[in-house]
């Protein structure tokens, strides 16, 4: 069984992509890490070998992974092949998982979904964004990362699965409005693919499963999502209606 | 026609990333948000502009591919830096991007279906 309250981040290191995921996911395990104990993988850790060694000595009720990817297929660390559809999900019964990674929900998720995982977020087209500079300065990235770690800084103090979703759905919005309203000369390509992700962006399995007790988040985290978008998606909608 | 102007004048000041994208195609050409408007205040070719704007989203296949070519060969006449866009495992520049378009190949055709979410975004944005 699970051990609730517990997270498993496995955040590879590899190319100048896993750069940003791996960056950003550091600041979603912190937050977590306020409510919960989390095992961190990363870089040359985020190996087969650590993560089911971790899933089997830890048992984490929370999978927050990183990785290359495609409709049947999830890896880590240099693109070692951690599962398969049908070989390897069966490690995620009774679990929430977080699949960053391109394509995983075609058909890894509803397979792990039907091996007895509980809740699998999982992409449906490849997980694309575009950047111009390091992951921690770049002005395009932030978003997306930002949006899907709302799924996990959400889950990380009570949340419902559905809730997560609904508040990371409201983050690539915010977002989007954002950048509609950008004069910066790239901001069509940052929406396009926002959209894009944001539309690929699929639950699977419970809609009501939690992997903490609720608890307020700490007033710091909340500050995580910065407050320009959200102050942008409000005025804009406004602006509607 | 009023109304389309108001409803473009209004879409462009709400969403200036979105001025400047192809949508539709109008006598053979592509056309973006602000030439759409520029082309109903002046009369001309109103209503093809009109029909562009109402199939805004829901182009034919044929189409999308020339309109998501000229996007990305617009997108290259911008000033740099030019940002590269990333896939987990991958990443593409610009240049590249184009010619996958070009080529229509596997990478074109994702890029194709996003460019279409694009033009649904701006769709539900014009209403």
């Amino acid at each position: 069984m699970p051990q609730t309250g517990v997270a498993l981040f496995v955040r590879p290191l590899f190319d100048m992509a896993t750069s940003y995921a791996h960056y950003y996911m550091d600041l979603a395990a912190g937050y977590a890490a306020g409510n919960m104990r989390v095992i961190d993988l990363d870089g040359n850790g985020a190996t087969k070998a650590n993560i089911f060694a971790a899933l089997e000595g830890e048992d984490p009720i929370f999978c927050y992974w990183n990785g290359h990817g495609n409709a049947d297929t999830f890896s880590a660390q240099d693109k070692e092949v951690v599962m398969q559809t049908c070989h390897g999900d069966e490690s995620l019964i009774g679990r929430v998982v977080l699949l960053l990674s391109c394509s995983c929900g075609i058909r890894l998720a509803p397979d792990a979904i039907s091996k007895g995982a509980t809740t699998v977020f999982g992409y449906t087209v490849d997980f694309t964004w575009i950047a111009v500079e390091d992951p921690a300065t770049d002005p395009y990235a932030q978003g997306y990362f930002e949006a899907v770690n709302a799924i996990s800084n959400a889950l990380a103090y009570g949340k419902t699965t559905q809730e997560a979703m609904n508040l990371s759905l409201a983050s690539w919005n915010q977002w989007i409005d954002y950048w509609a309203g950008s004069a910066d000369p790239y901001a069509s390509a940052v929406i396009q693919y926002m959209v894009h992700d944001r539309d690929g962006q699929t639950l699977f399995g419970s809609t009501s499963a939690r992997i903490t007790t609720p608890t307020p988040p700490p007033p710091e985290a909340e500050k995580i999502p910065i407050s320009l978008p959200l102050i942008t998606g409000y005025a804009l909608a406004f602006l509607f209606f | 026609m009023a109304y389309q102007i108001q409803k473009l004048n209004r879409f462009i000041a709400n969403n200036p990333a979105l001025a400047d994208i192809p949508f539709g195609v109008v006598r053979g050409r592509s056309i973006t948000p602000r030439e759409a408007l520029a082309m109903l205040q002046r009369g001309e070719a109103v209503s093809e502009v009109v029909a562009a704007m109402s199939a805004a989203g829901m182009d034919p296949i044929e189409q999308d591919w020339a309109l998501v070519e000229d996007y990305y060969r617009r997108l290259l006449q911008l000033p740099g830096p030019r940002p590269k866009i990333y896939i987990i495992g991958q990443e593409m520049t610009l240049e590249e991007a184009l010619r996958h378009v070009m080529q229509k190949d596997a990478a074109g055709q994702e890029l194709l279906r996003s460019y279409q979410g694009l033009t649904r975004e701006m769709a539900r944005r014009m209403k």
